[in-house]
């Protein structure tokens, strides 16, 4: 078959990693020790692309006895200024001012929902989960002298009415 | 067992046929989920792996059903399973990702896994120059925006 034979002729064009699947490279670098990142990213810019994203690329699981890493597909950039809240299987993340994004991972399909944007900008975001409500607080935009408050619904995946309270913050708080 | 006793033959690109047991078999999760949608046919192609390659990946399935049936003695079995693993991926390069494509293809786990495994044991501690030589790579940095990421991560070149 002449297939065979195309697969056997060295093509001195192409490197075999280069043409293994990504998921099967994120696997390979994934082993390699986090020291060695600067070093692998220096190889090829598709190494250093890939070795910066490692990180939000994989989450662990435990499946039966076996330890590994998945791949969660279109998983966007993490804030650095965000907040995460888990609820049940599922990581809500809050990214604060320039996207005022929110999505959650599913923890159990290993997936990413998108949510609709958080109502109003904010900033130094915390958050945490009362009765399956997720309640972000922050500054309002990222003027330091006011809060805000908004809430999701983790049933509906909506968020309510919030408030946005601009109030004089004490001296020394 | 009569199961253990049915035989297949896993055809390689070349039109070479492999008869193997269907335990064996199955360890190619994809063989095995052909059988369990009722492809009953004792013969399957796997038309994008070689005969040497699907000698290899069978080799390697064969030896790891043998070990899992045998039963009692499960620590001296591990470790001369380990061995085998390390004496059989200890392969050059073009063969290694020969081995790893096909163990994508076919889904056998465990040899995805030492193969990717020895790929990354190779790339730790090498140098750039040293990982794009042993894997043909090309440079595609050009000489100004490799010298951005080297400054971004000298702390890791000091010696």
């Amino acid at each position: 078959m002449s297939q065979a034979e195309k697969k056997q002729s060295p093509r001195p064009s192409s490197s075999p990693i280069t043409s293994l699947p990504e998921d099967v490279v994120v696997d390979i670098l994934a082993r390699v020790p986090r020291r060695d990142y600067p070093r692998v990213s220096l190889v090829l810019k598709r190494f250093r692309s890939l070795v910066s994203h490692v990180d939000r690329l994989y989450t662990l699981r435990q499946k039966e006895k076996d330890k590994g890493l998945v791949l969660i597909p279109g998983l966007p950039d993490m804030p650095t200024e965000g907040s995460f809240v888990a609820v049940g299987s599922r990581i809500y993340v809050f990214c604060g001012m320039m996207t005022s994004s929110a999505f959650f991972i599913d923890c159990t399909s290993h997936t990413v929902q998108h949510l609709p944007k958080m109502p109003v900008p904010m900033s130094a975001l915390l958050a945490d989960v009362i009765g399956g409500r997720i309640y972000v607080f922050g500054y309002f935009g990222t003027d330091q002298k006011s809060h805000a408050m908004v809430v999701f619904d983790t049933e509906t995946l909506l968020w309510e009415d919030g408030m946005t309270n601009v109030m004089e913050i004490c001296d020394g708080w | 067992m009569s199961e253990s006793n049915k035989k297949i033959s896993l055809i390689s690109s070349e039109g070479e046929a492999f008869e193997v047991s269907e335990a064996v078999a199955r360890e190619f999760e994809i063989v095995a989920h052909m059988l369990e949608d009722g492809c009953s046919g004792s013969s399957i192609p796997i038309t994008t792996v070689d005969s040497n390659i699907l000698g290899k990946v069978i080799e390697y399935c064969t030896k790891h059903v043998e070990v899992g049936n045998v039963e009692g003695n499960s620590e001296k079995a591990e470790k001369d399973l380990e061995e085998f693993d390390k004496r059989f991926i200890a392969v050059e390069m073009n063969t290694l990702f020969s081995l790893i494509l096909a163990a994508n293809y076919l889904n056998v786990k465990g040899l995805l896994n030492i193969g990717c495994q020895k790929v990354a044991d190779t790339i730790k501690d090498m140098k750039p120059e040293e990982v794009r030589s042993i894997f043909n790579i090309e440079n595609d940095y050009t000489p100004a925006e490799e010298e951005v990421v080297r400054k971004e991560n000298e702390w890791a070149f000091q010696p």
